[in-house]
C-alpha cells in the first residue's frame, strides 16, 4: 500500500467537522499514531492535490471499557485537522 | 405542465410518453430530501443536523428512485384519465434517469380494451325453444319423494322373501366340512337383490320364510379376494332372523303435508311443476344468451388483451378449485393448475372476456345502466335463491367488494334482455329432444 494511505487512515465526517470545513476550510482525518505533522501535510497534498497551510494534531488516548466481567480497551488514535489554502476543495468532503 | 404523448402500437396496445418539466422534478426531489433530513441518522451527526450535501450524496439513488415512482404515480393515471383511456393493465414502464437541467421523461406500455363499434345486434334472428312440462316427470319426482320417505315394516307372515326385502341373517359357511370363519357372521344386514354379500347369493334366499334356515352351495368366483378360497365350492347355512319390507307412503294429502307446507297432493304437484318450469325457463334463457353470443361473435372479430384472458383463466380455475373445496377436498392438497389445464380453459375464458366487452359496449351505446334500484332488486333475488336475507347478502357483498361485479353481471342481463327485445324471435321445438331429456334427468 502506498505510504500516504498508511498515514491518512480515514476522513472523519461529523457535525463538528462540517462546521470546521464551512468556516475555516479545514478537513478532519484519523491518521497513523506514529505520523507527524509534516508527513500528514505531504500525504494530504499528494492524495488530494491541494495546498495545506497547517496541520493540527492531537492524540485520542486509550479508553478502557468494561462489560460486566469482561474488561477491554479501545485503541488510541490520532486526529489531524488540516487547514487548506483558500479555494481548495476535496471532492469527497463536498458530498455530491 | 406535464406533456403526454400517446402512440397506438396496435388496437389493444398503446405507448404513452410522459414528460415532466425539470422544475417540477426538482421541487419533488427537494421535498424528498428535506423530509429525509428530519429523520435520517448518520454517525457523527445529531438527528436533523446532517448537512444537505451529505444527505444528497448518501441517499441519491434511493431518493431518485422514490421520486421517479412518485412522479409516475402522480402523472400516469391522471394523464390517462385526461385522454379518456381506461387501461386494462400496464405492461411496462420505462423511466429515464433524472438529470439536472433536463425534463424527466418516461414511457409506459399499456393495454386497453379494443375499440368496439358493435353493429347488427338489433333484429337478430333468435330461436326460442318451447318445452312443455311432461307429467311423467312430475310423477317421477313424486315417486322419488316417496322412495326417499319409505319406511321399513315386518313382512306379512306366510309371504316368502322377495327382492328388496331387508333382512337380518346369521350365515354359516363350510368348505369340505371345515367352517370358514371369514364368511361366518351373525346378525348380518342385507337387502335382497343388491348382491352385496356374494354374487348369486341373494337369489337363493328368495321365497324363504322368517325363522327358516336355508342351506345351499355356491362356487366362489375365481376373483374372490381371499386366494385360498377363490374358486372353491362353499356350502352355506342361512338363518333368517328378521325380514322387513320397504313401504312407500301412500300418495295422499297426508304425505303432502308431511313434506312441508303443502295441503294437498295437487299443491305438491304444483310446486314440482313450478320447479320444473323454472328449470326449463333457465335453460331457454341460457340457450338464448348463447345464441346471442354466437351471433355477435360471429359478426365481429377483434383482439383481446392477453392479460384480460389470463386473469379470466385464473378466475375459471379458481372456480373449479372452489367447487372441489366445496366437496370437501383440502385446497392445500390440490396440485397447482398445470399449463395444460390453463390451455384447456383458455378458449372459454376468451369467449367470456369477449362477451363481456361486447355487452359492455352495447350497453354504453344504448345507454343501458344499472340503477341502484336494479342493484337492490338483483341482490334481493340472489338472496332468495340462496336463502339469505337481502340485507345480510348486501353487507357480505360490500365487505368482499363484490358489488361492482354484481352490477356488471346485472348489466349483462339487461343487455341480453335488450337484444332479445329487439330481436326476431321464432318459437321452435327444441332439437334432439332425446338428448335434452337425459340432461334434464341429470339435473
Amino acid at each position: 500500500m502506498l505510504e500516504e494511505y498508511k498515514i491518512i487512515r480515514r476522513p472523519i465526517i461529523t457535525e463538528k467537522g462540517s462546521v470546521l470545513k464551512d468556516e475555516n476550510n479545514q478537513l478532519v482525518f484519523e491518521v497513523d499514531l506514529d505520523s507527524n505533522k509534516s508527513e500528514i501535510k505531504k500525504a494530504v497534498e499528494k492524495l488530494f492535490k491541494v495546498t495545506v497551510l497547517s496541520v493540527q494534531t492531537h492524540n485520542r488516548l486509550v479508553k478502557r471499557k468494561r462489560l460486566g466481567k469482561m474488561a477491554g480497551r479501545r485503541k488510541s488514535w490520532k486526529k489531524a485537522i488540516v487547514t487548506l489554502k483558500e479555494g481548495d476543495r476535496v471532492e469527497f468532503f463536498e458530498g455530491v | 405542465m406535464t406533456n403526454i404523448q400517446i402512440e397506438n402500437v396496435s388496437e389493444i396496445k398503446k405507448k404513452v410518453t410522459v414528460q415532466v418539466p425539470e422544475e417540477q422534478v426538482q421541487s419533488m426531489l427537494d421535498t424528498e430530501y428535506r423530509d429525509l433530513k428530519k429523520t435520517v441518522q448518520i454517525k457523527g451527526f445529531r438527528k436533523g443536523k446532517v448537512p444537505m450535501n451529505i444527505i444528497r450524496s448518501y441517499f441519491k439513488d434511493k431518493v431518485q428512485a422514490d421520486t421517479i415512482r412518485k412522479i409516475i404515480e402522480e402523472t400516469l393515471q391522471p394523464g390517462l384519465d385526461e385522454n379518456k383511456i381506461v387501461p386494462v393493465s400496464v405492461l411496462s414502464i420505462d423511466p429515464e434517469t433524472i438529470e439536472a437541467g433536463k425534463p424527466f421523461q418516461y414511457t409506459a406500455e399499456i393495454e386497453v380494451p379494443p375499440p368496439l363499434d358493435v353493429e347488427g345486434y338489433k333484429g337478430l334472428n333468435l330461436k326460442k325453444y318451447i318445452r312443455e312440462i311432461d307429467e311423467k316427470q312430475v310423477d317421477e319426482r313424486i315417486q322419488g319423494l316417496r322412495e326417499r320417505n319409505a319406511r321399513l315394516a315386518p313382512i306379512p307372515e306366510s309371504r316368502g322373501l322377495v327382492q328388496g326385502d331387508h333382512l337380518v341373517v346369521d350365515i354359516k359357511a363350510e368348505s369340505d366340512g371345515a367352517p370358514i370363519s371369514a364368511l361366518t357372521v351373525t346378525d348380518y344386514h342385507l337387502e335382497i337383490g343388491r348382491n352385496f354379500y356374494l354374487p348369486d347369493f341373494d337369489k337363493n334366499l328368495e321365497g324363504a320364510n322368517v325363522e327358516e334356515t336355508k342351506s345351499f352351495a355356491l362356487d366362489l368366483p375365481e376373483s374372490f379376494p381371499r386366494k385360498n378360497l377363490a374358486g372353491k365350492s362353499v356350502s352355506f347355512e342361512i338363518t333368517v332372523k328378521e325380514a322387513k319390507e320397504r313401504i312407500l307412503p301412500a300418495l295422499d294429502d297426508d304425505f303432502a303435508k308431511d313434506l312441508g307446507e303443502f295441503e294437498t297432493v295437487e299443491a305438491l304437484k304444483d310446486e314440482i311443476r313450478k320447479d320444473l318450469t323454472q328449470i326449463i325457463e333457465n335453460r331457454s334463457k341460457k340457450e338464448m344468451e348463447e345464441q346471442i353470443i354466437d351471433a355477435l361473435l360471429g359478426k365481429m372479430s377483434f383482439e383481446v388483451p392477453t392479460t384480460m384472458i389470463e386473469s379470466q383463466v385464473d378466475n375459471l380455475l379458481n372456480q373449479t378449485i372452489q367447487n372441489l373445496v366445496a366437496h370437501g377436498l383440502d385446497p392445500r392438497k390440490l396440485p397447482a393448475p398445470s399449463e395444460a389445464q390453463r390451455n384447456q380453459v383458455r378458449p372459454s375464458a376468451e369467449r367470456i372476456v369477449k362477451t363481456g366487452l361486447l355487452l359492455r359496449s352495447i350497453g354504453e351505446k344504448e345507454a343501458i345502466e344499472v340503477s341502484d334500484e336494479d342493484l337492490q332488486a338483483g341482490i334481493a333475488e340472489r338472496a332468495e335463491q340462496i336463502g339469505m336475507s337481502a340485507d345480510y347478502l348486501k353487507d357480505q357483498l360490500e365487505a368482499n367488494k363484490m358489488t361492482e361485479e354484481l352490477r356488471a353481471s346485472l348489466l349483462q342481463e339487461k343487455v341480453f334482455k335488450f337484444i332479445q327485445d329487439h330481436g326476431e324471435i321464432t318459437e321452435e321445438n327444441p332439437p334432439e329432444e332425446a338428448n335434452s331429456q337425459k340432461e334434464k334427468e341429470e339435473e
